[in-house]
């Protein structure tokens, strides 16, 4: 039997009642989960390493922005689904003329994708839309996000939509790339004893890809095959090299890396001399 | 003696400089301007005043209208032709003083030259002719019929000298009549000379036999008896070369012109009366002294970068923009004008100053019929498409940037604006809100003009009637100014009627291109299917991701 999706005022009070769209961090619900829709493409369900929780994301649209977001060092905190009051776009809907978002009659609160809080002085906190392109040609998305866009003007809240022409793909697959090792733990010391290993090894063979030279290494050292890219991926990935995100993965080179200065490590490396 | 309207009586002012000194005809002159006489003299004034945007539409579409003759915005080339011609005119009086007798000389060389037909002869061997000509070249619409008449209007036109009982005629107009020889062109001349001092000379010196050789002496005779001080010969290109016998005859009987009547002749044409020019002009010959004056379409609004101090320059075409901007009738305007506006205006108009200003009055007209209260490049571009089709092959021309091509269709004339005007005015629908509720205030012309101004101010439609019903009530002596504090005021307190809110109706998608500027339904409504994504991001609804990434390393 297919599956019945309730979006009653009972099913919202009981989401309410539940704390959904409040909180903070890893105690944050999004007003939807994947389980809350039928399916409208891939969701997906991700582990975010900022606020330490799963995140519900609903298209590889939204799951490609919030990788770029988390990428991010700066930005501190983002909660997807976030719900808007509706006392509030009920009357803004009705001021511009536009039909709230209603389901058998019932009205429905709307949800920005993501709401984003960054270290930045001159943004601190903006809404962001996730819509692909083609979307924007229906009438009844652009009333849509017509209401959104007057909800966080009024909330002083800087709103905008993103589409899939802004995803920068190679910088979406490094991002996927190294995400995975973003979560694993190694010991400050080791990084560094790493970060000098792999310097060394760098600056030896230039021009050849990362990938390349580790298999060479792989096999001067007798490692298993791949454990040298796993550890120069974690060194990326935690950001003991640096690199333009804009360079795909596959191609880059250890002229392209630049080694972190983070003092915390420089200090690590002087004790061990 | 009662003189006729356009004559005044000569007052005389010594001047500064030694060579005009003691001449009559130069001292009777008005004193010569300085630069910002001149460009106060030259500007147009338009009547504009800010409130006058809410009127109802048919009577914003007059004052629209009206800034097709009163807008005129001096540039550096009208002001350049000024300073040409004030010293033009002063220069040909030079060698025609009445008081030293050397104008005496030149009518008695004149006669002579009528009674023996033969234009070369000099009894009076000493008289030298200070005169000059000049050839003012510009495309139809380009502003040189306007210009010169603005810049011949600081001058009298007839100057009534009592004590030498003598009239000076300080400049005088001739249009070629279309597609005429030059006989024709002497004939207009008298016709011309008979308007504006309600002589004879027509009857009196053209008979069907005379040839051209003895109409110039004529011309040149009667030029003399009253001195004019500039001749205008207006529209050249619609010379027939054909029934003048080719350019090289053409070019002759100018320089014949300039030399036997002794007087500053300026000509005037588009660039389709150049080759009569060309031989002249590339020979260096300058037989016929013709200083020229190429008028082009003002420059693209490309940024000049001032070397020294780093900033933009204002270009003439910002400065004229931003000046034509601010008369706009129009209730959601865009205060600023933004730079896709500006360029979209641009490429329409390629500078030509009389499509610039077309352009603009008929889109302000179109904004008002379609309710969109503003200008939009989509309200530019239609305009264009429908009301100028006419001059699209000269715009083409002039994008081309090629000179034979630009010769060929510079003469196109812009349409008939009168005609698109009444068209669209007769379009502008009253506003449905006062239809509807026909007149709630009896014709009370302060309620209703506070009604409007309410309204604009996005004010509860429901509460205004009343409201404004009360204000004015209570307050009948006050002007509209004061009564708008009272009713702001009302409104904010609980005087107000208490409202009732009404199910405010969907806005239909039909109706999106009359919202705000800043509301997506309005620029959805603007944009194809397309260009949507590529207008979201310039008014910046879209994230601009790559900025955003790399403002942190």
């Amino acid at each position: 039997m297919a599956k019945r999706y309730s979006h009653s005022e009972v099913t919202f009070q009981r989401w309410l009642r539940e704390g959904r769209g409040s909180g903070r961090q890893d105690k944050y619900k999004p007003w939807l989960t994947i389980r809350d829709l039928p399916s409208q493409g891939r969701s997906h369900r991700v582990f975010g390493h900022k606020a330490l929780r799963t995140h519900h994301l609903f298209s590889d649209l939204e799951l490609a922005v919030f990788l770029l977001l988390e990428w991010q060092k700066d930005v501190t905190e983002i909660r997807e689904q976030f719900p808007l009051q509706i006392e509030l776009t009920r009357e803004i809907a009705e001021t511009l003329g536009i039909p709230h978002p209603a389901m058998s009659g019932v009205p429905q609160y709307m949800s920005s994708d993501f709401l984003v809080d960054t270290s930045r002085p001159d943004e601190p906190r903006f809404a962001l839309q996730a819509k692909y392109s083609s979307e924007l040609q229906k009438p009844r998305v652009i009333e849509k996000l017509e209401l959104e866009r007057r909800y966080w003007e009024h909330k002083g809240v800087p709103w905008r939509l993103i589409t899939e022409k802004e995803i920068p793909s190679t910088v979406v697959a490094n991002i996927k790339w190294l995400y995975p090792a973003q979560r694993d733990d190694i010991s400050e010391l080791d990084l560094a004893l790493r970060t000098d290993f792999y310097s060394h090894h760098f600056a030896q063979s230039k021009a050849t890809t990362l990938i390349d030279l580790a298999k060479s290494l792989d096999v001067a050292y007798t490692l298993s095959p791949g454990e040298s890219l796993r550890e120069i991926r974690q060194l990326l990935a935690l950001r003991c090299f640096l690199f333009d995100i804009h360079i795909a993965y596959r191609k880059l080179a250890p002229i392209e890396l630049i080694v972190a200065e983070d003092t915390a490590m420089q200090e690590m490396l002087h004790v061990q001399g | 003696m009662a003189l006729p309207l356009n004559m005044v009586k000569a007052v005389y002012q010594e001047s500064a400089i030694a060579q005009y000194r003691g001449n009559p005809f130069i001292e009777a002159l008005p004193p010569t301007l300085s630069l910002k006489q001149v460009r106060a003299g030259l500007t147009g004034s338009v009547q504009y005043d800010l409130k006058d945007i809410f009127a109802e539409g048919r009577d914003r579409a007059h004052m629209i209208a009206s800034l097709l003759d009163d807008f005129f915005q001096p540039l550096a080339l009208h002001v350049q032709l000024e300073a040409k011609l004030s010293i033009m005119i002063r220069k040909g009086y030079v060698g025609r003083n009445l008081e030293d007798g050397s104008l005496n000389a030149h009518m008695q060389n004149g006669y002579e030259r009528i009674m023996t037909g033969d234009l070369d002869v000099f009894p009076f061997h000493q008289v030298k002719s200070t005169a000059s000509s000049s050839l003012l070249i510009g495309c139809s619409g380009s502003g040189k019929s306007t210009s010169l008449d603005r810049i011949l209007s600081t001058y009298p036109q007839v100057i009534f000298h009592e004590n030498h009982n003598f009239t000076q005629v300080v400049h005088l107009k001739v249009d070629c009549p279309h597609d005429g020889s030059l006989k024709s062109l002497c004939i207009h001349f008298f016709r011309a000379l008979d308007r504006v001092l309600h002589t004879d000379y027509e009857t009196k010196y053209v008979k069907k036999g005379h040839g051209i050789e003895t109409l110039l002496a004529q011309m040149s005779q009667v030029a003399n008896a009253h001195a004019i001080g500039v001749l205008v010969i207006d529209e050249i290109q619609h010379l027939s070369r054909k029934r003048s016998g080719g350019v090289e005859k053409m070019l002759n009987f100018f320089v014949t012109l300039v030399n036997t009547i002794g007087l500053p002749v300026i000509f005037v044409g588009t660039p389709k009366a150049r080759p009569i020019f060309e031989k002249d002009l590339r020979s260096g010959r300058r037989g016929a002294g013709f200083g020229s004056l190429l008028w082009e379409p003002m420059k693209p609004p490309t940024q000049i970068i001032d070397s020294t101090t780093a900033t933009s320059r204002i270009t003439e075409w910002k400065a004229f923009t931003d000046k034509l901007w601010t008369y706009q009738w129009l209730q959601k305007r865009d205060e600023v004008l933004t730079d896709d506006v500006r360029d979209c205006w641009y490429d329409l108009s390629q500078g030509v100053l009389d499509i610039v200003v077309k352009l603009f009055v008929l889109a302000q007209l179109r904004a008002i019929v379609t309710g969109v209260e503003r200008i939009t490049i989509n309200i530019l571009n239609k305009v264009y498409e429908d009301e100028l089709k006419p001059v699209h092959p000269m715009l083409a021309a002039l994008r081309s940037s090629d000179p034979e091509r630009i010769a060929e269709f510079s003469d196109l004339m812009v349409p008939d604006i009168d005609n698109k005007l009444l068209t669209l005015t007769a379009a502008i629908k009253p506003p449905p809100s006062m239809a509807a509720t026909s007149d709630p205030y009896q014709g009370n012309s302060n309620a209703l003009r506070l009604h409007s101004l309410l309204i604009s101010m996005d004010f509860d439609s429901e509460v205004i009637v009343p409201l404004v019903r009360s204000v004015v009530e209570e307050h009948p002596d006050l002007t509209t100014k004061d009564l708008v504090s009272i009713a702001l005021k009302w409104y904010e307190s609980d005087k107000r009627p208490q409202k009732t809110r009404p199910k405010t109706k969907s806005v239909p998608q039909k109706g999106w291109h009359t919202l705000e500027s800043d509301d997506l339904r309005f620029m959805y409504s603007q944009a194809d299917k397309k260009s949507l994504h590529a207008h979201l991001s310039k008014n910046s609804v879209i994230f601009n991701l790559e900025d955003w990434l790399n403002k942190t390393g």
